[in-house]
């Protein structure tokens, strides 16, 4: 298929993006066997919609896909609905960043981003994993710019709190 | 303080701000551990994250096989592709037609879900997301599994008894016309609605008769909203 003027070929121009889309899936699905089917089937769908690409925004627009057939597949096995909103749940940000020693084991730090509400563990993985732009993550959420900020704050919050937590009782026992 | 410095470190601050903050980094010790608390806290989450495994042999296959698969497609004369295409819209269209439920008032797909609320909960953000006056349904036997809504449409899911149901709601009456009227009900072959103040209540699931007995509960132990506007 598709050699398609700027955007060039599929292949070559989605290869790159191979890293990013799993550690994506990984987040999602939690387990690797998963992931890797959860990108391949990422991929098919994202070949056969190549024509339709605007072709700005590429990564975006693979995540956006991979978490379309993510939450259709949750459908299908009857497991937990599609989109779990919880902007209304309040934190209180009391926190301190310098309280956390980052210095913790990176298994733990993904364990515990892990934990996070799907959607602000989204958002931690898109912005401070993965660096993208809030822009580029709203593209890829399907949310607006406001709902990234929110949820990465919350988010960020979320695992401050539980790695000083984590911190704290490591250094009384 | 906090916003301000997450602003910095995800560079979207302007440049008069990112002055502000750097000044007070620099005067302020407690702000200057924060800042350099956040900048730990994004190297070192992006070295945990990024130093997963990936299987990269695995996914150029996968990619490989995605863009061969393109291939063949592309390779197809159109009819063939269009073929199997309209043979399936027909089916689909024909099925739709046959199982179609003429009171359905769930017509937009759901845009979010509430899980595990109370009937309370479920109410004030059904309220708060659609502006439709929606109730407290408070039925002992009955747990509400989770509240969800689209454009025009709000649902309550229950689980009663092995059984689910859907209390679908909607200010559009007009579907429940299309059902038979029986004291006060309008059933149809899939649900079973009613009307109660300015909404249409529409209940799904279950069979015909556990669902009337289950709408009659309902219908007894809902609570309009004093106040709709929150």
């Amino acid at each position: 298929m598709p050699m398609i003027g700027r955007k060039g070929s599929f292949e070559s121009k989605v290869r790159s993006e191979l890293p990013v889309l799993y550690r994506v899936a990984r987040r999602l699905c939690g387990c690797p066997t998963e992931a890797e089917d959860l990108v391949g089937q990422t991929l098919m769908k994202a070949c056969r919609g190549w024509d339709g690409f605007d072709g700005r925004f590429l990564r975006s627009w693979l995540i956006q896909i991979l978490r379309r057939e993510f939450y259709d597949r949750r459908r299908q096995a009857n497991a937990a609905p599609l989109v779990l909103d919880l902007e209304e749940i309040d934190l209180v940000d009391d926190g301190d960043w310098s309280a956390v020693d980052w210095k913790l084991a990176a298994e733990r730090i993904l364990d515990e981003l892990d934990r996070l509400p799907e959607e602000y563990r989204l958002a931690v993985q898109l912005c401070d994993v993965e660096e993208m732009s809030y822009e580029e993550a709203a593209e890829a959420m399907e949310v607006p710019i406001g709902t990234v900020r929110s949820r990465l704050y919350r988010g960020r919050a979320q695992l401050r709190q539980r790695l000083s937590a984590f911190v704290a009782e490591e250094e009384v026992s | 303080v906090n916003e301000k410095l997450q602003g910095y470190i995800d560079g979207t601050l302007a440049a008069n701000e990112r002055r502000e903050v750097e000044a007070a980094a620099a005067s302020d010790p407690a702000v200057r551990a924060e800042l350099q608390g956040l900048q730990a806290y994004r190297a070192a989450i992006r070295a945990a994250g990024r130093g997963e495994a990936v299987p990269e042999e695995a996914l150029s296959r996968r990619l490989r096989e995605a863009a061969a698969a393109g291939r063949d497609c592309s390779k197809r004369p159109w009819w063939a592709i269009a073929a199997p295409v309209a043979l399936a819209a027909l089916m689909i269209f024909g099925w739709l037609t046959l199982t179609a439920d003429p009171m359905r008032l769930n017509q937009t797909r759901t845009a979010a879900i509430l899980e595990g609320p109370t009937p309370e909960q479920a109410s004030v953000w059904v309220r708060q997301r659609t502006g439709m006056p929606a109730p407290t349904v408070e039925v002992p036997a009955a747990h509400l599994v989770s509240s969800r809504y689209g454009r025009g449409w709000a649902c309550y899911d229950f689980e009663v008894g092995g059984h689910t149901y859907f209390l679908y709601m909607s200010e559009d009456h007009e579907p429940l016309r299309h059902g038979e009227e029986q004291d006060g009900f309008f059933v149809g072959p899939r649900g079973i609605g009613w009307i109660e103040g300015q909404l249409a209540l529409y209940l799904r699931g279950g069979d015909p008769e556990s669902r009337r007995e289950f709408a009659e509960t309902l219908r007894g132990a809902l609570k309009t909203p004093v106040n709709s506007e929150l």
